[in-house]
Order: C-alpha cells, then structure tokens, then sequence
C-alpha cells in the first residue's frame, strides 16, 4: 500500500505550466492506488488551486527567493487522500484570508479569490504551518459517506 | 482544451466546450471567450465534455458573462457534471450565471 511505503513526492518547476504535469502523475498515482474518481477528483482540485497559487504568488515581490522549490506528497488510500503543498517561496498562510463575501450580481462580481473557498469547500481537514522558511498546506479529502464501508476509519 | 462556436437561429451563440477546465484549457479558452463576451448576446455554453472544473475556469466564465450582463445579454451552462456543478455552487456561481439541465433549458434561459 502507499500509505505503508511511504508519501509519493513530486517536485515541481516554478512555471505555472508544471500544473499540467502535476496532473498528469497524479492520475497515475491515484489510478495505481484504487482512489475512486469522486475522491481523486477532490483532492485533483485541492491540489489544482493550492498549486496555482503557489506558483502565481510565492516567488514574486520582495523577500522571494530566486531559487524557487515547490514538492507535492501525496497519501492515497480508497477512502482518504491527502496532499501537503511544501514551498520555499514567501510565507502564506491562506488560511488567513477571510472567507469570501457571497456573490449578489454579475455587475459588482470580482473574477478572482475562487480557488481558496474551494479548498475550504471541498477538502475535509486544511493545515498550514510554516517551518524552516517552507510553507506547508496539507489538504485532505474522504470519500463521501456512503461511499464508505461500515466500518472504515472516519 | 477544445472550443466550438455555433451560430443557432435568433442569435443564440452556443459553445462547446472539451477536455478540463484547468489553467492549460482556460489558457486555450481564454482570448476566444474575451471576443464573445465583447459581441455576444445570448450564450449558452454546452460543458459536456468538460471533466474537470478548476478555479481559473470559474474565473474565465465569471469574466465572460459580466460584460454581456452589462449589455443586457444573457449566458448559460448546461450538461455541468457533478464535481463542476459543485465547484459552481461552491463558489457561488451558479446564482449569477443559471446551470441548466439541457440544451433545450439553456437556450430558453437566455432567450
């Protein structure tokens, strides 16, 4: 099983382009892991967002380093997946930012701030933590419950 | 991410839309919405094909319908999968632009 050997890990390149290919091994590690689709495309959204603005966002302004690091670790099972998001770029916790106020009409609508609500949507436990000068977001998703055997680990 | 473009009869531009929604497919997606939210009127976006739903794909439809709002146009989705219906839902989305079932829904919520 993955969990006993251990987190799968990917590092990633700084350009926003290295999503597509965060996706791609993620579809093989979820495929080899038996995740079903509702749940491996949770976490994929998860993973998608907190990526994107990662990548966007950490290695830009004052204070970011020019030797950028971005590494995904991934614990699959068929009932629980998580995902931590480890960077070396400015310290963010986006657990910090305030929820976003609900949408009343298209006039007065932003066009942005969608990607946090949906990691708080839809992932069932988010952690940040800031250590050694690396922010880490570790996201996790169960499956829905009747998904889930009678007796699985909550 | 794959685009096309069909006139329908009384004005009504439909767009098809295939593959995911992600920061590649909004980057294909991206100029060709601009141009339909500059000169559309009444959109009805066929997302049937559309596996994966991201936030930059919200962003890109959000960008899209405000100005055919402003002119008094109207835009709408319909075939939205379960995981894209939430994300629409989640981020509030489908208030301001309606989530249909069909084609045939569509094209009368923005008639």
């Amino acid at each position: 099983m993955t969990e006993a050997a251990g987190p799968a890990v990917l590092r990633l390149g700084s350009d926003l382009s290295e999503v597509a290919r965060l996706n791609d091994w993620y579809a093989g590690q979820v495929a080899g892991a038996g995740v079903p689709p509702d749940l491996a495309g949770d976490l994929k959204l998860c993973l998608n967002e907190a990526v994107a603005n990662v990548l966007s966002y950490a290695f830009e302004g004052d204070g970011a380093t020019d030797a950028p690091e971005v590494e995904v670790r991934l614990l699959l099972s068929p009932y629980r997946v998580s995902a931590e998001v480890i960077d070396n770029g400015i310290a963010f916790d986006p657990l910090s930012r305030p929820p976003a106020a609900p949408l009343t009409d298209l006039a007065s609508a932003g066009i942005g701030g969608f990607g946090i609500t949906l990691i708080r949507e839809t992932a069932a436990d988010v952690r940040y933590r800031r250590a050694e000068g690396q922010n880490h977001l570790t996201m996790v998703c169960v499956a829905r419950a009747e998904a889930q055997p009678p007796d699985a680990p909550r | 991410m794959q685009m096309t473009q069909t006139e329908l009869e009384n004005g009504t531009l439909k767009v098809t839309l295939t593959g995911p929604f992600d920061i590649a497919g909004a980057g294909d997606v991206d100029l060709p919405f601009s141009v339909i939210a500059g000169r559309a009127q009444k959109v009805i976006v066929d997302f049937t094909g559309v596996d994966f739903l991201a936030s930059i794909g919200v962003r890109v439809l959000v960008k899209t319908a405000k100005p055919i709002d402003k002119r008094g146009g109207k835009m709408a989705l319909f075939g939205v999968n379960e995981a894209a219906r939430k994300v629409l839902s989640a981020t509030g989305v489908d208030t301001l632009i309606p989530v249909v079932e069909d084609e045939a829904s569509a094209r009368a919520a923005v008639a």
